[in-house]
């Protein structure tokens, strides 16, 4: 829970923001199924996960979006918010695993739209194995 | 049920930019802080009240990864219906997010099959459906829209 803020004038382009490890529980994807709406099987029903060719029940693509979201906005704290955010799945993850959540500024601008920030965000596996990638822009606060 | 019959290339081009779903969602504290305990927020933005309204929110808002929930922006299953697609994959999205949504806003949310487009891959002819939805509160504000796109092979 972000108590910290992250100003415009802090960030660097090249710079890590704060990896986010997370264990994703069955229980969590069922939560998740129900909140977001996104009932398919392949989630909560592990023989409708085995036809299909996976050892267990795979998490929510768009559940990994939201973490890839949650990492940015732990990192620069409540004043900053994300304008922007792209995801793309590449690889399946598995409940009970930690997913990690990384990334790195790619840019900063000056636009009438606010002091922004680009980011490259991906996940990784526990054998650090990127399944998730993503990018955000998020409009940070300046000190002035 | 009888299994779906899968709509073909040419079919799919034929309804492009003609199927849309428009849904009204009520967005309740519960759904938003069942999202957040779901990808492990303590965050008090999305769980108390009184810490958002500090923040000038009118109450507890939605983390920004709600915004590529299904129930928010996933065009296919509110469209499914409507088009029979058969075995695919999501193959990503994008969202902008212009403004903040806070328990107790009410959204029209629109889901659009936009376009289809066909690539020969290395296994085979890929079949990319894209879609796109828009999200309006109950002040008629644009609080974000979507883009995004299903694999089917």
């Amino acid at each position: 829970m972000p108590h910290h803020q992250v100003f415009f004038e802090d960030v660097n382009e090249g710079d890590e923001i704060t990896p986010l490890k997370q264990k994703i529980s069955k229980k969590d994807l069922v939560i998740y199924a129900v909140t977001a709406s996104d009932l398919y099987e392949l989630h909560y029903d592990k023989d409708t996960a085995t036809a299909q060719g996976f050892k267990d029940v795979i998490v929510h693509g768009r559940l990994k979006s939201a973490l890839l979201a949650r990492a940015v906005s732990d990192w620069m704290g409540n004043d900053g918010k994300i304008t922007k955010l792209t995801c793309n799945n590449r690889g399946a993850d598995f409940p009970g695993d930690e997913f990690t959540v990384k990334g790195m500024v790619t840019r900063k601008s000056q636009e009438s739209r606010g002091n922004l920030v680009e980011l490259d965000v991906w996940g990784e596996n526990p054998e650090g194995k990127k399944t998730t990638f993503g990018t955000a822009v998020a409009a940070l606060p300046t000190k002035g | 049920m009888p299994e779906e019959i899968p709509l073909t290339f040419e079919e799919l081009q034929e309804k492009a930019g003609k199927l849309e779903v428009v849904e009204t969602l009520e967005i309740e504290k519960s759904m938003i802080r069942n999202f957040a305990a779901a990808i492990g927020d303590t965050n008090q933005l999305y769980n108390d009240e009184e810490y958002a309204k500090g923040k000038g929110y009118s109450s507890i808002i939605a983390p920004p990864g709600f915004f590529t929930a299904a129930v928010m922006s996933s065009a296919f299953t509110r469209l499914r219906p409507q088009m029979p697609l058969g075995r695919g994959v999501d193959a990503g999205g994008e969202w902008d997010i212009f403004l903040p949504v806070a328990a107790g806003d009410t959204l029209t949310n629109t889901f659009k099959f936009v376009d289809v487009t066909q690539e020969q891959g290395s296994k085979g002819m890929k079949t990319f459906v894209k879609f796109e939805t828009t999200h309006v509160n109950q002040r008629g504000e644009l609080v974000a829209k979507s883009r995004s796109q299903l694999m089917r092979f």
